[in-house]
């Protein structure tokens, strides 16, 4: 649908006012709220993700975008509620004990929230009980722990075994990442998932819901 | 032959005695670890920034012969600056003011840049009433007792600091106003721009008329992370390339052949930009996660000289990775003009005693 296409577009562009403007145009045409998330606004993400991973765009055409979608969203939630339509899933995103550095952390949540994700932003410095008791808070289906350090990524770890004494480790799939992360790492400490770009992250928490 | 002879001597592919064994710093913490370990004093920690007189001290101690950040320095920042104080203490941490103007969160017991919370920098009325009259050169802002200190050590290579075309910009709207400021007011962002170089090449000028023999200038800018460019290279271009390109040639004609530019990172998508600016010396090549080094680098922009590239994590580790990184450097110093060097300040976790088996060892490696 040709306006559908359109709200993808200008959120890539960043034009946060036009989508605003679009969306409620679309709602006034009485199209399925649904479809204008699915096929608009998180369309329109999952193309800046991808442009994002292949160095086609950068960091700050990444926020405009979100900022657009945030637009956006304003503008649709009340509808997306009425229609009884809820996010696809939850997830837990933090940056780890130790570590106040959420560029990385904010760009995955975005990109996260992009596929139609709820997600729980738990800051930075986040430690083991913190998120311990935010898995049994909000019953998440994937936790994302995110570091820059090559100091503080071992924190990762402490997390798991936090989440693994709590008797929660089944509940959860677990997603690291940061700069000096690998794959390797990622499995050493037992984590699920590993993701070298925000734009993954997203494509693998969409994964898990597929 | 003193370390300035080594560093131009290795940049020009003459001969050398020796590798000089070169650092780039250390996070604090890691000095009050080797401190509360007995390796050194408590005073020595607290007291050592780059390249003063008790990081010389410590050179001395660890076998380093110099710390690359050895330069001097004017004022080519905001003037005056902020007064860095205290906002209010609350659960997830204190909320300080920082000298630039940005809101930050700092908490004990985190490592690290605290984060960045809030700024001021938005839009033409927070630039005109905050910053713009902060960013007009003055004289105050000329090299002062640090370049007398600097030059009493005539042994070490002697840098210029240059200031940054747009990361100190970044660091005052913070890489999300900087952002907005892109796509909201592109004319403004380039009239800040605009504004901060002309301050830079005032200062730059100013201090290169002093006729002090410089080895090089030095740029830092941090305007990379793992997966490339924090920002898109073509608008990176359109902003900074006239203004590197001018300091660089400004330099030339004070007889400074090398330009020197620090930026963490995955940064070749900018190497070449800053090839043909005039920069030719790129700083601190952090091997990461994204492996990269000298011949990497070269392979985007040929004439680039590199100091760094050494993988500061090994000194974590034990003698036998500290061997093969050696082993793994070797090559790429074969290839001339390069010269290893930790690729960032050293975090908590390095092994005092590694890093003195490091700097003995790295001497040896042309060996």
């Amino acid at each position: 649908m040709q306006i559908l296409n359109n709200i993808s577009e200008l959120l890539q562009k960043g034009k946060a006012k036009d989508v605003k403007v679009l969306i409620q145009e679309a709602l006034d045409k009485g199209i399925i709220p649904n479809d204008i998330l699915n096929e608009g606004l998180i369309a329109g993400m999952s193309i800046i993700g991808e442009k994002f991973k292949n160095n086609e765009v950068y960091v700050p055409e990444v926020l405009i975008a979100a900022r657009a979608m945030n637009a956006g969203l304003e503008v649709l939630k009340p509808a997306l509620k009425k229609s009884g339509v809820e996010p696809i899933g939850r997830a837990i995103i933090c940056t780890v004990k130790g570590d106040l550095h959420d560029i990385g952390k904010n760009l995955v949540k975005m990109m996260i929230e992009g596929q139609g994700i709820e997600c729980i932003d738990l800051g930075v410095d986040a430690s083991g009980s913190n998120i311990v008791d935010a898995i049994i808070k909000y019953n998440p289906q994937i936790v994302c722990l995110s570091a820059l350090l090559t100091t503080t990524m071992m924190a990762q770890k402490d997390i798991i075994l936090a989440i693994t004494k709590a008797g929660l480790r089944d509940k959860v799939k677990i997603m690291v990442g940061g700069a000096p992360v690998t794959q390797d790492f990622a499995q050493q400490i037992g984590a699920d998932l590993y993701s070298p770009d925000a734009a993954s992250a997203a494509t693998l928490a969409r994964s898990l819901y597929k | 032959m003193d370390n300035r002879t080594r560093f131009t001597n290795i940049l020009e592919g003459k001969p050398i005695d020796r590798m000089p064994a070169v650092h780039f710093g250390y996070w604090r913490e890691l000095l009050i670890d080797w401190a509360n370990e007995g390796h050194i004093s408590h005073a020595l920690a607290r007291s050592v920034y780059a390249c003063n007189h008790f990081d010389r001290i410590l050179d001395k101690i660890l076998g380093w012969d110099f710390c690359y950040n050895v330069r001097c320095s004017p004022i080519s920042c905001i003037f005056p600056t902020f007064l860095k104080k205290k906002i209010e203490v609350t659960p997830e941490g204190t909320l300080v003011r920082s000298y630039l103007g940005v809101t930050e969160l700092h908490k004990k017991g985190t490592n690290g840049i605290p984060a960045e919370v809030g700024y001021l920098l938005k839009d033409r009325e927070s630039y005109e009433k905050y910053y713009k009259n902060k960013i007009k050169y003055k004289k105050i802002r000329n090299v002062g007792d640090r370049l007398l200190y600097t030059l009493a050590n005539k042994t070490n290579p002697l840098g210029l600091f240059a200031g940054s075309s747009l990361g100190t910009i970044r660091s005052m709207c913070t890489l999300i106003g900087l952002s907005y400021l892109m796509y909201d007011d592109p004319d403004l962002l380039k009239e800040i721009v605009d504004d901060w170089n002309d301050m830079q090449y005032e200062c730059l000028k100013t201090n290169l008329e002093k006729g002090f023999k410089y080895d090089f200038i030095h740029f830092w800018e941090d305007m990379c992370f793992n997966k490339g460019p924090l920002i898109s290279p073509d608008i990176y271009y359109d902003l900074c390339f006239k203004h590197y390109k001018k300091m660089a040639d400004l330099a030339h004609q004070y007889g400074i052949k090398y330009i020197s530019l620090d930026c963490d990172g995955d940064f070749r998508l900018l190497a070449k930009m800053w090839e043909e600016a005039g920069i030719n010396i790129m700083f601190p090549i952090e091997y990461g996660t994204w492996e990269l080094d000298i011949k990497k680098v070269r392979e985007v922009a040929p004439t680039l000289y590199g100091v760094g590239g050494m993988n500061k994590n090994v000194l974590s580790k034990d003698k036998a990775a500290v061997d093969e990184e050696i082993e793994r450097l070797k090559p790429l110093v074969k290839l001339g003009g390069y010269i290893p060097c930790p690729d960032h300040l050293l975090p908590q976790g390095t092994k005092f005693e590694l890093v003195k088996y490091y700097t003995s060892q790295v001497k040896k490696i042309l060996d």
